[in-house]
């Protein structure tokens, strides 16, 4: 189990990102202020962090410099989105940053990212009986080889990598095929039929109705 | 055109103007003198030579008297008697010349001093005058006198010459060195007006320095001129005007920091609330949620929206405020008291807080709005801060300077000394999250006080101890 450490002093925000890290299966501890964290981080191992800039009694700039020797990926969350504070995030070291108010999704993907960077998280995904090797992008299911093109491959490892969440369709083009693309969503819905038939995951790909898909365990 | 060129020009044309013309007229007039008195001198030796030939006339008329054959003193007589005479005499740049009436030369000095003339009106002499002229002959100038001589009935001309080109070349060195004079003056006003300048320009140069620094945005530069003259007097004004400045633009600075703070603080306070709404419901629609997620997700998404509209509608009080010209009337201070006391009676109950008023029958200029809404926060706070069964006193009275004074007073947690000077800013809380689970605090409540204070030009004072309490006066200037 991967252990994530939320410090957030808004109860409600702290309390959103925990149900993300749970639906990830991360296990995850929140604590409200700065002082607090400190003791935390001495007492127990974390594998990342996730840090608010605006804390009572330490912030979080000051926190990060105390911590920084320990080497802990540290992801900051902030509504401060003016650049010199980015500026001064990324300078100081920090993996990766993000601005209020964020999406669920976008967090679980920055967390993967900086975790993968770390070799925290291994380069194959197990789905039932399917693996996805994420370098070499191949699929295997039940040890034989499935080819995929790219964009397929893509969707595949959207969908795994967020199985039981509800991927609509904006996201999915947003992800695999940029902001700026226009097309019909009905390219969408033609990769998820490809990815139906050559896996068989005719039930494990639902339809969830106005909104997207989800991938099923 | 530089300073120093200025000054230099104003006395080089005054020197030249005076200087210059005196000059050449004093020249100019001692060559005048000098001329006439060679001109008189020479009438004067002429007529020396004149005489001398009529004394040897004379004596020749008596030599030949006493030889035996008399006959008298012929014309060839005379004639040789003048060159004998004449050749023995002969000065330095004087030439005589003598012809007679058939202007036949009888006697010149001309020839071996090379004077060849061609035209000689001077000789037409009136019977008992004397003529002169001035000629330039080549290199030299002479003064030709002509006189008649009358010498045993025969008529003669005699011309005496003079070279006086001394006279001439006198003026023309003094002229020269006048010129030279001038230009020695010239460059001596030169130094000495760049030398005076320098003095005078000096203290300007450093003003001009400090004033660059200045314009250059650094208003805290001052000029370092130490003089009692208008030039100090100048730069007294240009540090009295750049202080005026050096406030103006940190006052600027500090509203437009303070703006920003304001800014980034309201830009924080919204996106926190909107990161859980749509975060809860982004959650809900995509994932499969138990009863209990559900209900929490939801009540999360309730409570911050409602956040947002308490924020909004705050907001909109400070922006009022800021905008509007309230009147303000005389109003009774016991009223508004026992009005917000009965307000806060749901309020108190809750943790059974003892809210005492006391009062000295006082009225002050207000608005009696704005008044309810600066005492609802304060003793809003007071509440929060307060423990359960604890006492708030709400109390009014004129101090020794006889101003009156509107006070609520508590016995709470207190505020940290490091927090006290920052409590009235816009979103500040002194405990975050205690104010949040207290009911969802904002940090506006005394910044709304503090604009409604000013409304009423009353002062507002805080004294806190940690643990002990708070009291907070607003006092009228009155």
């Amino acid at each position: 189990m991967i252990k994530i450490l939320v410090v957030e002093d808004d109860i409600a925000v702290a309390n959103l990102i925990k149900l993300n890290l749970n639906t990830a299966n991360y296990e995850s501890t929140v604590v409200f202020d700065g002082e607090e964290a400190l003791n935390v981080i001495e007492r127990d191992r974390f594998d990342l962090i996730l840090l608010d800039v605006m804390l009572p009694k330490v912030d979080g700039f000051t926190l990060f410099e105390k911590i920084k020797p320990l080497g802990i990926p540290v992801i900051f969350l902030t509504a401060k989105s003016s650049v010199t504070d980015k500026v001064y995030g990324l300078k100081a070291g920090v993996d990766d940053y993000m601005t209020k108010p964020f999406e669920g999704i976008e967090l679980l993907a920055r967390i993967e990212n900086v975790l993968r960077h770390y070799n925290k998280k291994s380069n194959i995904i197990n789905f039932k009986d399917t693996e996805v090797y994420l370098e070499e992008m191949k699929v295997k299911k039940n040890g034989e080889m499935i080819e995929l093109t790219l964009k397929e491959f893509e969707l595949l490892v959207f969908l795994v990598q967020n199985k039981n969440i509800v991927l609509t369709r904006e996201k999915i083009i947003e992800k695999i095929w940029g902001y700026d693309y226009v097309g019909e969503t009905r390219t969408i819905d033609n990769h998820i039929q490809k990815l139906r038939k050559k896996l068989g995951w005719k039930d494990e790909i639902k339809t969830v109705f106005k909104l997207g898909y989800r991938l099923e365990e | 055109m530089k300073f120093w060129q200025r000054i230099f020009l104003c006395t080089l044309i005054i020197f030249e103007i005076f200087f210059v013309p005196a000059s050449i007229y004093l020249i100019n007039s001692s060559f005048e003198l000098n001329l006439n008195m060679e001109i008189r001198s020479g009438i004067s030796e002429q007529d020396r030579f004149a005489n001398s030939l009529e004394s040897n006339l004379y004596l020749l008329k008596v030599q030949k008297s006493s030889t035996p054959d008399a006959e008298g003193v012929g014309k060839p007589n005379i004639d040789s008697m003048i060159r004998t005479y004449l050749d023995n005499l002969g000065e330095q740049d004087v030439y005589l010349d003598v012809i007679d009436e058939k202007n036949e030369v009888i006697f010149s000095h001309f020839k071996n001093n090379k004077i060849t003339l061609t035209n000689r009106e001077e000789l037409n002499i009136p019977s008992d005058k004397v003529n002169y002229i001035i000629r330039d002959l080549g290199e030299k100038t002479y003064l030709f006198i002509a006189k008649n001589i009358y010498l045993e009935n025969n008529h003669y001309k005699l011309s005496y010459v003079k070279d006086i080109s001394s006279v001439y070349e006198n003026r023309e060195d003094l002229l020269s060195l006048l010129i030279k004079l001038n230009a020695l003056v010239s460059a001596i006003l030169v130094i000495v007006t760049i030398i005076m300048s320098m003095f005078i320009v000096k203290p300007i140069n450093k003003l001009i320095q400090s004033t660059r620094i200045i314009a250059g945005g650094n208003f805290s530069e001052r000029v370092m001129v130490k003089s009692k003259d208008e030039i100090g007097l100048l730069a007294e004004n240009f540090n009295l005007m750049a202080v005026d400045v050096e406030d103006k633009v940190n006052q600027l600075k500090r509203s437009s920091e303070d703006k920003q703070r304001f800014i980034d603080n309201l830009v924080h306070e919204l996106r926190t609330p909107l990161t859980s709404i749509i975060g809860y419901a982004d959650y809900l629609r995509t994932n499969k949620y138990d009863e209990e997620t559900y209900i929490n997700s939801l009540s999360f998404i309730y409570e911050e929206g409602k956040r947002l509209e308490k924020l909004t509608f705050k907001l909109m009080e400070l922006i009022v405020l800021r905008k509007e010209d309230f009147e303000l009337k005389t109003g009774k201070l016991d009223e508004l008291f026992v009005e917000i006391k009965h307000s806060f009676i749901p309020k108190l109950n809750i943790k059974n807080i003892d809210l005492e008023i006391s009062t000295e029958h006082l009225s002050v200029f207000m608005d009696k709005d704005l008044m309810k809404i600066l005492l609802a926060n304060l003793i809003d706070n007071a509440i929060k801060a307060s423990k359960n069964n604890d006492k708030i006193l709400l109390r009014s009275y004129k101090d020794t300077e006889s101003k009156i004074i509107l006070e609520v007073k508590d016995t709470g947690i207190g505020i940290p000394d490091d927090d006290i000077n920052k409590v009235f800013e816009p979103f500040f809380m002194s405990d975050k999250s205690r104010s949040r689970a207290n009911g969802g605090g904002l940090g506006l409540g005394l910044s709304l006080c503090k604009e409604i204070a000013n409304i009423h030009d009353a002062e507002i004072r805080i004294e806190s101890k940690l643990g002990e309490g708070t009291i907070i006066q607003l006092v009228f200037r009155c």
